[in-house]
């Protein structure tokens, strides 16, 4: 019989384990209200075999307690961990559980008393059956409510807490243990073992963090359910009482130390629970009235998000310290970035709003609107009375947006002294949360500027490679190889080409003073007089003092452009070279393997904006060979420093040529933007750089 | 980085540039310049001793004042050019445009001689 049941409980254990995870409600259900009626069956069966005292006589208590165990942790898993908003749920379910146990119990009790007369009733049989179900009843509600009142206690856990309840469950399993032996209520130990398990339920009693969730109505209702649960916990205990000296009850609940402690425990926390709630009534109005300034913040952060309009925002400001300190009336005034100021009010016409400032004004209290707020040492915020027909109290918090005062933020009371320190509090709060969203709107939208200015270079740049030639233009006597690139999106170097006849071709080379937008502008300039002047066929030293007549008028006071002019004659084989200003170019001579030294004198255009100019000019004139290489550059390339701030320099340039010289232009020009690349190393080339190779086949 | 000082000696006017001129340094140089012309100072001397390096900015500012010495019938001289610096005025040209001289005596002597 009794390892039937052994088995038939741990199958029913596997099956509620199933059954909750799978989070089949119905299913559980069933299951529990069928371990309810198994362990009915079995332990009436038991019970008449206790006639015949074949069995021993703790096999019924272990019984009892196996069961309890079983609920328990069943409970612990049905039960979950309550969310904040589900409190008045749990109290709920509970006094249900409650009035369903209390009412069935009751109906067996009134069907005893009901036959009390006949033999039916006094059968021990059929009062232990009945006494049986209540029990069950009892003991399953007990354990419900154990878990249930746990979920409230540890809803705010700490580690000491956690503690000492572990320490009660495990006493209370403890207790279930002892409860197996059957030891006599009058026992010493057993009397102390009682009261130390209602002494810890105590103590853990006082953990009612959960009552200052509840709103005001919300508190109402738990403390009606809650007087509802220690009505039907004090039925049980009547109940037990009656019942407790009764020789026929078998299973007496008065001799179970688990089920007496944990009713007194029940019990206290229920009584507990409800003086608490009774005594926080009045409170929770402070409580609520917090709630809602957080809920304010939120709400006045949504909108800074969402919307634009800095009217909104006031207004949202507004409002919210108005319904938060219960103002009567006010507005907002905030003083734009164009000097206009924006006032958004809330129940007033703009003669009350003249009359207000008159009241205010006659009570001496002008500093409200003057300067005064200008200065950070000075006041925060300004309150006092005002001498007005309807409102009697004033309250002035300054706006500071980007570290100077933007507006002002005015409440008023309709009696005196309206504000007391907490609302002034809150209201400036509020005043610098919606601060800090004007700020972030003002922010926004520098960003968004700064956007538009970094595509508007982006075109300038496109623009501007547009305006360097893509091919350059040769003939089979001499090959060109060019590299370009400046240092900001726009920047002052120019090269050009241009074939005057089928042997006879220009190139230019132009590096306008310093890089980036201005840099860009001189050098679009530039091109455009290279291109009107260089068709009409002039002579490399005049066309040089023309290009200077024309941009003296066009560059500003310390602009100067540096430039090189060749002019290549493939059928006499000559190079015509003038240097204005420009870095000297490079002619290496392929027989000789050495590099011609530019004598010439030269000048930059712009520096001498008169006819003064063209006697600083002199003309380089260079016979060619084939092999021979004419390598023409921007300072960018010379005076691009290193990490040691050394200079690449002449030398190493007239090296990488050297090395390279009979390699194909493409070849020699990567050669020397490489070694230029390796040698700024992480630094980069700080400036725009230019090479342009001219390779005389 | 950039360092300026100014002083008289003997009805000269000496403005001492130290460290570097480029871009953001330029306006002080610019401005000490232009300062001296205000005040009607005659006899100007940029002691270049110190001067480790020029942009085509502070190019510029030298170039911009050519035309208001000759205006105003100053006298504008720098001294003192390290190689580096000589060779950048030398390519653009404006050592034809200026009195550059190697020391402060040379200065001097030049300023004096021409009075």
């Amino acid at each position: 019989m009794l390892v039937c049941y052994l088995t038939g409980m741990s199958k029913f254990f596997r099956l509620y384990i199933s059954s909750v995870f799978t989070s089949e409600a119905f299913r559980s259900h069933a299951g529990w209200v069928g371990l309810l009626l198994l362990n009915l069956l079995i332990v009436v069966s038991l019970r008449n075999q206790i006639i015949s005292p074949k069995v021993s006589s703790w096999v019924p208590q272990l019984v009892l307690n196996l069961y309890l165990l079983v609920a328990y942790v069943y409970g612990q898993l049905k039960i979950k961990a309550v969310e904040r908003y589900d409190f008045m749920q749990l109290i709920w379910k509970m006094l249900l559980f409650g009035f369903v146990s209390t009412c069935f119990s009751f109906f067996l009790e009134s069907v005893l008393y009901l036959f009390s007369g006949s033999a039916f009733a006094f059968s021990s049989f059929i009062s232990n059956v009945f006494y049986l179900c209540s029990l069950l009843l009892i003991s399953t509600y007990l354990i419900v409510l154990l878990i249930a009142y746990k979920r409230l206690i540890l809803y705010e856990k700490s580690k000491v807490l956690l503690i000492v309840w572990r320490i009660f469950e495990y006493s209370l399993i403890a207790g279930m243990v002892l409860g197996v032996f059957n030891i006599r209520i009058q026992s010493f130990l057993y009397d102390g073992f009682l009261v130390g398990l209602i002494g810890m339920g105590v103590v853990l009693s006082v953990n009612l963090k959960w009552v200052g969730y509840l709103d005001f109505s919300q508190k109402c209702r738990s403390l009606l359910m809650l007087a509802g649960i220690a009505g039907f916990l004090s039925y049980f205990c009547f109940f037990i009482y009656i019942y407790s000296e009764d020789k026929g009850i078998y299973l007496n609940l008065a001799d179970n130390i688990f089920v007496l402690a944990l009713l007194a425990f029940c019990l206290f926390y229920s009584l507990l629970s409800g003086v608490v709630l009774f005594f926080n009534l009045p409170t929770s109005s402070v409580y609520e009235k917090k709630l809602q300034e957080i809920k304010g913040f939120q709400k006045l952060n949504r909108k800074s998000q969402n919307e634009e309009s800095k009217e909104t925002l006031l207004a949202a400001l507004l409002e919210n310290a108005l319904s938060s300190i219960d103002a009567d009336s006010g507005w907002v005034e905030l003083k734009e970035q164009a000097g206009e100021v924006l006032i958004t009010g809330e129940k007033l016409e703009e003669e009350e709003l003249n009359s207000i400032l008159e009241g205010i004004k006659r009570n001496n209290l002008k500093k409200v609107f003057a300067a005064d707020f200008s200065n950070p040492a000075g006041e925060e915020y300004f309150t006092g009375s005002i001498a007005h027909s309807l409102w009697r109290s004033v309250l002035v918090v300054p706006l500071t947006i980007q570290e100077s005062h933007a507006g002002l933020l005015v409440l008023l009371k309709d009696i005196e002294g309206g504000f007391n320190k907490d609302a002034i509090e809150v209201v400036k709060t509020y005043a610098d949360h919606a601060c800090v969203s004007v700020e972030n709107m003002y922010l926004m939208q520098e960003a968004l500027q700064n956007e538009r200015y970094k595509e508007e270079l982006a075109i300038a740049r496109r623009v501007q490679r547009s305006l360097l030639p893509e091919q350059l233009e040769h003939n089979k006597s001499f090959d060109l190889a060019v590299y370009s690139e400046s240092t900001d999106e726009v920047g002052g170097d120019y090269y050009d080409s241009y074939k005057v006849n089928e042997h006879q071709f220009v190139l230019i080379i132009g590096d306008v003073a310093g890089h980036g937008t201005s840099a860009a502008f001189a050098m679009s300039q530039l091109k455009g007089v290279f291109h009107s002047l260089v068709p009409l066929g002039f002579p490399a030293r005049e066309f040089v003092v023309r290009v200077n007549d024309a941009l003296s008028k066009c560059l500003g006071k310390a602009i100067f452009i540096t430039l090189t002019y060749v002019i290549i004659d493939t059928d006499e084989e000559q190079v015509k070279l003038v240097r204005a200003g420009h870095c000297p170019a490079l002619y290496f001579r392929k027989k000789e393997k050495d590099f011609l030294a530019f004598e010439s004198r030269g000048m930059g255009i712009g520096i001498l904006r008169d006819s003064g100019f063209a006697q600083h000019l002199e003309e380089n004139r260079i016979k060619y060979e084939a092999g021979d290489l004419l390598v023409l550059y921007t300072d960018g390339l010379t005076e691009c420093k290193d990490n040691g701030r050394e200079e690449f320099g002449m030398e190493r340039l007239r090296e990488v040529v050297k090395i390279n010289a009979d390699k194909d232009v493409t070849e020699i020009r990567n050669a020397i933007i490489d070694e230029l690349t390796t040698f700024a190393g992480k630094g980069g080339v700080n400036d725009d750089l230019t090479v342009l190779i001219v390779k005389f086949n | 980085m950039i360092n300026i000082t100014k002083e008289s000696e003997d009805d000269i006017f000496i403005i001492k540039v130290e460290g570097d001129v480029d871009a953001s340094s330029s306006i002080h140089l610019d401005k000490a310049i232009s300062d001296a012309i205000e005040k009607g100072q005659k006899n100007v001397v940029i002691d270049c001793t110190e001067l480790q390096y020029i942009s085509s900015a502070g190019l510029g500012v030298f170039m911009s004042y050519i035309q208001d010495f000759e205006d105003s019938d100053s006298r504008f001289v720098l001294f003192g050019l390290n190689k580096k610096v000589a060779n950048v005025f030398e390519i653009l040209g404006l050592d034809q445009l200026l009195t550059i001289v190697e020391t402060k005596d040379q200065a001097k002597k030049l300023i004096n001689d021409e009075v």
